[in-house]
């Protein structure tokens, strides 16, 4: 496991703070790996099958990032929505992999009707799911975002909407509006391949 | 879908959503007019959120498995041959299990040639504490080095987070297979079964529990030896920076192997070192029924419970066919395995050793102990028993010389504390059971054990102040046994400020006197030397004039006498001592031993080298005449001679009898008792002197390591072994790594004892040596003249002290071009070296050398002739043929002879160091 070095990590959300984006893929690979480590030790204190927030881990994260770091940065916001993109790359991740090994590699489209049942999560829809959103960034980012915080990050209306400095209600509609339209991408996905320039 | 065509479908779906019914069907065809794709878009869409799409996201919980790193499972393995995992590549997938796959594999670099077994497990640490725990542990478990335990090689982590195992790699078969279609009778299953426990009793020894012993990770291999895999595996999987991390271990172990878990790993409670005495029952029951004590459980649950509660069936009555008769197990086999089976941890045997104790007493044909009743004593029965034992007790009284005889002590005094140490073990095994050593990932941790049963005897027995200074006596002693002198003089104050009045005198005169060794180890002189004369005269006044007591107080004060300098007092009290076992009918073998080896210690002190091997030996032989119970005294015994020997010179005699003596003790101490630390340390020393230079740096690496740990970084012990250690540095031409070891020795060693000692004297001219070797020839001479100036005033005008510093200046005279000079330092030393009663060939020899080479420098050639050829003959009786010394004084000889062109005896001595063999 690569080793954290946590001025880096200050320093990268300083530079995105800044403007600078081209820092933030980094940015995000530090949290990726700092979430796992909580979410590891998740695993170990209890069951494996135990449900908890995503929310929790992030908030668990950007402690412990505060803390070693022993300074305030204005960027909190900032660390939030990079956490929930972190996040959403764990469990895509960890999503595929397992798909992976259940499929021998190839990649299927989920069919309609597994859908609603995305609550108990049969986890091969998170690839899909990743793949529509993805979609849905280059058409609607901001709202990509939202589904982001709300879905992967697990944050309420009330946070997202203060992460991205908007109101609740505009979340509360963006949320909406994004869901149907990845409802409607992935149950078009049997027809047609959401993105073929991703590999695996 | 593109950006564009979203917006345009948003700007109308939003207002749409406020209508409802025809008018919202009337505004989508308003807006979307000319436009049917968006109008369809827009209208499939407005009925995707009526139907819920717009929350089908919603309430989302993970479960905590989805948030796992997902890389740990993707290189997971299996690995096909030729995989590389850090630096090996996988040969053979060996087995897979529940924690992870084992292969054969080996060293992809070829630097290491035998094929290892390598195992995979899953990762599981992350903070840089549990990484160092890890590192500690992995440590602990790469020093099991026993017959009977594969070893642990390396360990590790690739690239990908994957942790991994190098362990020995052993082909065989299960011992259980083995037995079967080897069909080997009763007696061979039992000798297998107690090398078992030799090697689980050696790994508890070091801290190590094994936690997972069972037929499978016990293969005996085509020699018939069995060999313990896995030891200590399960605890280094566990992540002990969870507080869980015990149970989860126990947890895994159960589903791995439930039919040889204990009850306390299926209650999910401590384990300890009673868990793998429980499943050494399982593996007897095993070897000797071909069944499983709870085999017949339908499911795992029913198993754990009948494990957690139900009794085993006699082993006798659970044979199965064709195996043994069940007469051969009736009765005392039943019992012992039985015993070891017991639910509850403490009424199992105490410890390995004792289980085997009884497998031996059995095998030969001894009343067995599991079937004397209860194996734990009470109080009372405790107390009775203790002090039986008590007054067999000798104290263990030694001189001191050099810095090995006072462990040597303390640990010959262990092996008589032994028998006692494990009745006072009974009353701390409550305080045994709360810690697992290994919890706690320190090597304190036994010292930690034996404090919490002291205080708990403190807390507990308040209102009974004679049996809590008896007990804390005890304990305190057994700590003196055990090298840890500040714990038992802390312990034995308390134990005479509790109640010391109450006491029986000659229990009060045998607490003094421990309590006058704590003190002298501590190097507290005056108070220990006051506390003894204090024995000496309780014991002079007791009644009847108990044998004991009297060699025990005598012995005391002679010990811190003879620490003190004053050589000649002490000698008189041992002799005393010596005298009065002749007088006294009950003396026995063993006051005899102990007496003789005092009278050495004080021979020793005062270099009357020949008289210390006198007693030695005569102490020896009474040992060896006493088979068995003196395995330990007499492996002592021959440490100490090989200490003599090491001084006078006599290597190869000094090794041989370390190498004799270290595995005796191996067997009896832990690895860091400061005794085996001091034994290793010595070993390195003749090693070094032979010129073994590379199996003598890794001991020494080793004993410093430990001497730190154990003594701390500016004790006496560890300035000795770097004193020694730089000698390494030196031969291989090191002359500045020499100087700086020798010279923190040589300071740790002034900050102790003072300029005055004779310790510091030699390691000032060792520095010195150094110093000159590489140059530094002005600071050299600082320092020998300060040696030379404090060797002279020592007590023994003729002690080697003086001998070392004057041979060193006689060199750095030569380096300085003042032959004359020269000469006159070593005609003293030679005196020194000649002197009767304790001549030293080798080093004399080595004078006669020097002289003259100085001589024939002043072109002294007859002189010079006289003694080079003395030196020769000297060297060969000294050394083997083709020595470095034998060779180079004949060199020294036709260098002469070619300055005072005396062609025939020059060819002479050619042929001579030709006739030695070697290059040129």
């Amino acid at each position: 496991m690569e080793k954290h070095d946590t001025g880096t990590v200050t320093h990268l959300l300083k530079a995105w703070g800044d403007g600078r984006d081209g820092s933030e893929n980094e940015l995000i690979r530090e949290v990726y790996d700092e979430l796992r480590k909580i979410a590891q030790s998740y695993l170990r204190k209890e069951r494996s099958d135990h449900t908890l927030q995503t929310a929790d881990l992030i908030s668990e994260a950007y402690l412990r990032f505060v803390k070693r770091d022993g300074q305030k940065w204005r960027s909190r916001h900032h660390f939030f929505a990079v956490a929930a993109q972190a996040m959403r790359r764990v469990l895509v991740d960890h999503s595929r992999h397992r798909g992976y090994q259940k499929r021998g590699g190839g990649k299927k489209a989920v069919p309609m009707e597994l859908l609603p049942t995305l609550g108990e999560r049969p986890s091969a829809d998170l690839v899909a799911l990743d793949d529509a959103l993805t979609a849905f960034e280059k058409v609607d980012a901001r709202r990509a975002r939202v589904v982001e915080l709300r879905f992967f990050g697990g944050f309420t209306h009330v946070e997202t909407a203060e992460i991205l400095g908007c109101s609740r209600a505009t979340v509360e509609r963006d949320w909406r509006l994004a869901q149907a339209w990845l409802y409607q991408e992935l149950s078009n996905e049997g027809s047609e391949p959401a993105d073929q320039g991703r590999s695996e | 879908m593109k950006a564009e065509t979203w917006q345009r479908m948003e700007a109308v779906v939003l207002p749409a959503l406020e209508l409802h019914g025809t008018e919202r069907d009337e505004f989508i065809r308003q807006q979307c007019a000319g436009e049917p794709d968006l109008r369809r878009q827009v209208t499939s869409f407005v009925a995707i959120l009526e139907d819920g799409g717009g929350s089908f996201l919603e309430g989302s919980r993970w479960r905590a498995a989805e948030l796992s790193a997902p890389d740990d499972q993707a290189s997971h393995g299996p690995f096909a041959a030729g995989h590389r995992i850090g630096p090996y590549r996988v040969e053979k997938l060996l087995e897979t299990g529940g924690m992870g796959s084992v292969y054969r594999a080996e060293r992809a670099d070829g630097t290491f040639a035998k094929s290892v077994a390598l195992k995979i497990v899953r990762p599981g640490r992350h903070t840089a504490e549990a990484e160092a725990r890890f590192r500690l542990e992995r440590r602990l478990l790469a020093r099991l080095e026993h017959p009977h335990i594969a070893r642990l090689y390396d360990a590790g982590e690739t690239e990908d987070g994957l942790s991994y195992f190098v362990m020995e790699y052993i082909e065989g078969r299960p011992i259980d297979r083995y037995c079967d279609e080897e069909a080997l009778d009763r007696s061979a299953r039992l000798r297998l079964a107690l090398k078992v426990c030799s090697a689980v009793q050696f790994a508890h020894r070091n801290l190590v529990l094994h936690r997972d012993i069972k037929p499978a990770n016990i293969l005996v291999d085509a020699d018939g030896e069995p060999k313990l895999l896995d030891f200590g595996i399960g605890k280094l999987l566990s992540d002990p920076s969870q507080e869980q991390g015990d149970r989860l271990t126990a947890t895994a172990q159960q589903l791995l192997t439930p039919s040889y878990a204990s009850p306390e790993q299926v209650r999910g409670d401590a384990v300890t070192t009673a868990t793998d005495v429980y499943a050494l029952g399982v593996l007897l029951y095993v070897l000797f029924t071909g069944r499983r004590p709870f085999e017949d459980a339908d499911n795992p649950l029913a198993l754990a419970r009948a494990i957690a509660e139900e009794e085993p069936i006699p082993p006798s009555r659970a044979i199965r066919e064709h195996r043994l008769p069940a007469h051969e197990l009736e009765g005392d086999l039943d019992a012992i395995i039985l015993l070891a089976l017991r639910k509850e941890q403490e009424q199992r045997y105490s410890s390995v050793e004792r289980l085997a104790d009884d497998l031996r007493r059995f095998q030969d044909g001894h009343p067995v102990l599991a079937r004397q009743g209860n194996l734990l004593y009470r109080a009372g029965k405790l107390l009775r028993r203790h002090r039986v034992s008590a007054a067999a007790l000798v104290l263990l009284v030694l001189a001191t010389i050099g810095f090995v005889w006072s462990t040597l002590r303390q640990a010959e005094h262990t092996a008589r504390e032994r028998d006692r140490a494990q009745e006072v073990e009974a009353v701390l095994v409550d305080a045994f059971r709360q810690a697992d050593p290994l919890t706690t990932g320190e090597v304190v941790s036994a010292r930690q054990v034996l404090d919490r049963g002291a205080a708990r005897i403190s807390h507990e027995l308040e209102d009974q102040p004679t049996t809590q200074a008896t007990l804390l006596q005890a304990i305190g002693e057994a700590y003196l046994g055990l090298g840890e002198a500040e714990a038992a003089e802390r312990l034995l104050r308390r134990a005479r400020d509790t109640d010391a009045a109450t006491l029986p005198p000659r229990r009060q005169v045998r607490l003094l006197a421990s309590l006058s060794s704590s003190l002298e180890a501590m190097e507290e002189y005056e108070e220990a030397e006051a506390l003894a004369r204090e024995a000496m005269a309780l014991a002079g006044g007791l009644p009847g004039a108990p044998l004991e007591e009297e060699l025990v107080a005598r012995a005391a004060l002679a010990n811190v006498l003879l620490t003190t300098q004053r050589m000649h007092q002490a000698e008189m009290l041992h002799l005393e001592n010596l005298a009065r076992l002749d007088d006294v009918s009950s003396a026995s073998a063993q006051h005899r031993i102990d007496v003789l080896e005092g009278l050495a210690g004080a021979h020793l002190q005062q270099a009357e080298y020949n008289e210390g091997i006198t007693r030695l030996r005569e102490s020896l032989r009474i040992r060896d005449a006493m088979p068995g119970q003196q395995a330990l005294g007499a492996a002592i015994s021959r440490l100490k001679l090989a200490e003599i020997y090491l001084f006078r010179g006599e290597d190869a005699e000094s090794r041989a009898l370390f190498e004799a003596s270290i595995p005796v003790l191996l067997e009896y101490l832990p690895r860091d008792h400061p005794l085996l630390i001091s034994a290793r340390a010595a070993l390195a020393n003749a090693l070094t002197n032979l010129g073994v230079f590379e199996e003598a740096e890794m001991i020494y690496q080793d004993v410093i390591e430990l001497g730190i740990q154990v003594h701390g970084e500016d004790s006496s012990s560890v300035a000795t072994y770097r004193h020694n250690y730089a000698k390494i540095f030196s031969q291989r031409g090191d002359h500045e790594g020499a100087a700086a070891l020798s010279r923190q020795a040589m300071e740790a060693l002034d900050a102790r004892y003072g300029a005055d000692h004779g310790e510091v004297v030699m390691a000032r001219s060792t520095h010195a040596y150094h110093l000159m070797m590489g140059g530094h020839l002005a600071e050299s001479r600082t320092h020998l003249e300060e040696a030379l100036a404090v060797a002279r005033e020592l007590p023994s005008p003729l002690h080697y002290g003086a001998g070392f510093p004057l041979e060193t200046m006689g060199e750095l005279l030569w380096r300085e071009r003042k032959p004359t000079e020269a000469i006159e330092v070593y005609q003293e030393a030679l005196t020194i070296w000649e002197s009767a009663p304790n001549p030293h060939p080798k080093r004399a020899a080595n004078a006669y050398g020097k002289i003259g080479r100085c001589l024939r420098e002043l072109g002294r050639y007859e002189e010079s002739e006289d003694h080079l050829l003395k030196a020769a003959d000297m060297f060969q009786e000294i050394y083997p043929q083709g020595h470095t010394m034998r060779r180079g004084v004949r060199m020294g000889l036709i260098a002469l002879y070619q300055l005072w062109e005396k062609p025939e005896r020059h060819q002479e001595q050619a042929a001579l160091l030709e006739a030695e063999g070697g290059p040129l």
